[in-house]
This record gives structure tokens, C-alpha cells and sequence, in this order.
């Protein structure tokens, strides 16, 4: 592992030292993110427990795919694909607490070899924007969940309510699913069927 | 009295606040769903998802972020004599419409 101690100016003598690590591949697997329900926050971590308990139970198919991305995760994408694709100068990117990254390498041309490794290693090579640097997720107030199930079911709403789904499509556009996801606090996408698997605590 | 006084100063407030923000034409509106829509795919994507977990946002980001681009620059444009419409569209021209290519 290379690792860069980049030491701040003779004239800063006495003041800390900082040690930052350059970029490259392997920061792609420092900071991971999640698909536990533990992952989420406050209420909105119950909220979601209790509708995939209410889902489960009635025989309904939950497969979480994320909970919480750690922003600094976030930052690490969005930089490194803005390098690459926005010929972003690596000296200008803003430094975010806890994370030790040095993007500017020796040479400029080692900056983006970083960089490039970075985007190959986050799987952001084919994404045709920046990965953005907010997001429910982010906060731990969102999950994608892929939902199905077969014939009718009958989940139960957080007011004890049950209630008998039959109707199309099986998946977590149902309307009925959604009204009861409400009662939870679990929120569908504002944007409706734009993202099936998104719901969160305030539909965003 | 007192309470159908601020029944009245209260609509009277709702009314201003309505007519400063005014109307906002349909194709700004359209603009807008898709400048955040492009946003929230470009908040989905991680490296770690299912492989058609991705797939689905690399198509949402296309599907949104391409069209939020072009609409920007052409209603940036025909706006640019409206400021409060030209102040609408800037503030939902987020980095994510911008850097899409």
C-alpha cells in the first residue's frame, strides 16, 4: 500500500501534521455502505422494521438492495468521477471530515490515473452524471427494497388494521401496499413509478 | 373577533404569498420533475448495489438528466427576461443536470 504523508509547509511547524493517504483504488473499499434495517436511523429505522415484519408475515417477498451510504462514500464517487469526466483540478476539491484523502498526486497525470482506478473501483464508469453528494440514504432515512408476491396477502397496518391486497401489480407500486407503508411512516417515492424499490421517511 | 381577525390577516397573507410566487408555465414544471428526478437518481447509485439495481439508475439517470440538460439551456433562454422564472429554473439546475454527459 502507498502511502503518501503529505506534511504541511516548513513555516506551519508546531501545528499538526496532517497524513493523508492518496487516492486510488482502494478507497473504494473503506467506506461501505449497507443494507441492514440496523443501518437506519430513529423512528424511521422501527418504521421500517415493523412493515417488513408486517410484509413478511403476510407471505410478501422483501429483498433490500441499500439502506445507508455514509456521505463521506458519497464524496469519494462524486470527486473522483468529476476528475475523470469534468477535468476537475484535484487541488481545488473541497477536504470532508473523515476522510484522509489526498487526491492531487506528484504529477497531474498520476492524479488521474488515481482518479480513473477510483470510478473503475466504485462501478461509476458507465453512470452518465455525478454521483450525487445528497441523498435520503445518505442520512440513513431511505431503502430500496425490491417487493413481490404471489395470489393475495394480507399484511397488517400499524393501526392493527388487516388488510387484503388483490390487486395488480405485485410489486411496490401496489396502491394498497403503499397506503399501508404510510401508516408505518415508510414513505413510496414522490416520483412514483420513476423508482419502484425507493421509499423513505419523507417520499424523497 | 379576535380570532376572525386573524382568520383574515392570515388569507390575506396566503393570497400575497400566492401571487409573489405566481404561475409557473408547464414546460418549467416539466423541467423541474425532471431536474429532480435526475438528482435523486444520481443519490441512488453505488458501486455495491445488485448489478440490475444499477442498471435501473444508469437508465433513470438517462431518462431524467438528459432531457432536465436540454431544457435547461432552451428555457434558460426563453426566460431570460422573467427573473422570478429564470430564479426558478437556476435554483433546480443541480450539479447532477449539469454534469450529465
Amino acid at each position: 500500500m502507498t502511502t503518501a504523508k503529505l506534511k504541511n509547509k516548513p513555516a506551519e511547524a508546531g501545528l499538526p501534521r496532517s497524513e493523508k493517504e492518496l487516492s486510488g483504488a482502494k478507497w473504494a473499499q473503506r467506506i461501505l455502505g449497507g443494507t441492514s434495517i440496523c443501518d437506519l436511523t430513529g423512528m424511521f429505522r422501527y418504521a421500517v422494521g415493523d412493515f417488513v415484519d408486517a410484509m413478511t408475515e403476510a407471505g410478501i417477498k422483501v429483498k433490500i438492495d441499500a439502506t445507508y451510504r455514509p456521505i463521506q462514500r458519497s464524496y469519494l464517487m462524486h470527486w473522483s468521477w468529476r476528475i475523470v469526466n469534468d477535468g476537475i483540478d484535484p487541488a481545488t476539491i473541497p477536504a470532508m471530515a473523515g476522510v484522509e484523502i489526498e487526491w492531487q498526486h506528484p504529477t497531474s497525470g498520476a492524479s488521474l490515473k488515481a482518479a480513473n482506478e477510483m470510478v473503475d473501483a466504485f462501478s461509476i464508469r458507465r453512470l452518465r452524471t455525478a454521483p450525487a453528494l445528497r441523498s435520503q440514504h445518505n442520512v440513513r432515512l431511505a431503502i430500496d427494497m425490491s417487493l413481490s408476491w404471489s395470489g393475495t396477502v394480507s399484511p397488517m397496518d400499524a393501526n392493527g388494521k388487516i388488510v387484503q391486497i388483490n390487486g395488480l401489480p405485485r410489486t411496490g407500486m401496489n396502491r394498497q401496499l403503499i397506503e399501508i407503508g404510510a401508516t408505518y411512516g415508510v414513505k413510496k417515492y414522490v416520483g412514483g413509478n420513476k423508482d419502484v424499490p425507493h421509499w423513505s421517511n419523507n417520499g424523497r | 373577533m379576535k380570532t376572525k381577525i386573524a382568520a383574515l390577516i392570515a388569507s390575506l397573507l396566503v393570497s400575497t404569498a400566492t401571487l409573489a410566487k405566481g404561475p409557473v408555465p408547464k414546460d418549467v414544471r416539466t423541467f423541474i420533475d425532471n431536474a429532480d428526478a435526475c438528482e435523486h437518481f444520481a443519490g441512488e447509485f453505488d458501486g455495491g448495489l445488485s448489478k440490475q439495481r444499477q442498471k435501473e439508475i444508469e437508465r433513470g439517470v438517462v431518462r431524467y438528466c438528459q432531457p432536465a440538460q436540454k431544457q435547461l439551456k432552451r428555457l434558460t433562454e426563453k426566460y431570460k427576461n422573467d427573473p422570478r422564472l429564470t430564479e426558478v429554473i437556476r435554483s433546480h439546475a443541480n450539479d447532477s443536470v449539469i454534469s450529465f454527459r
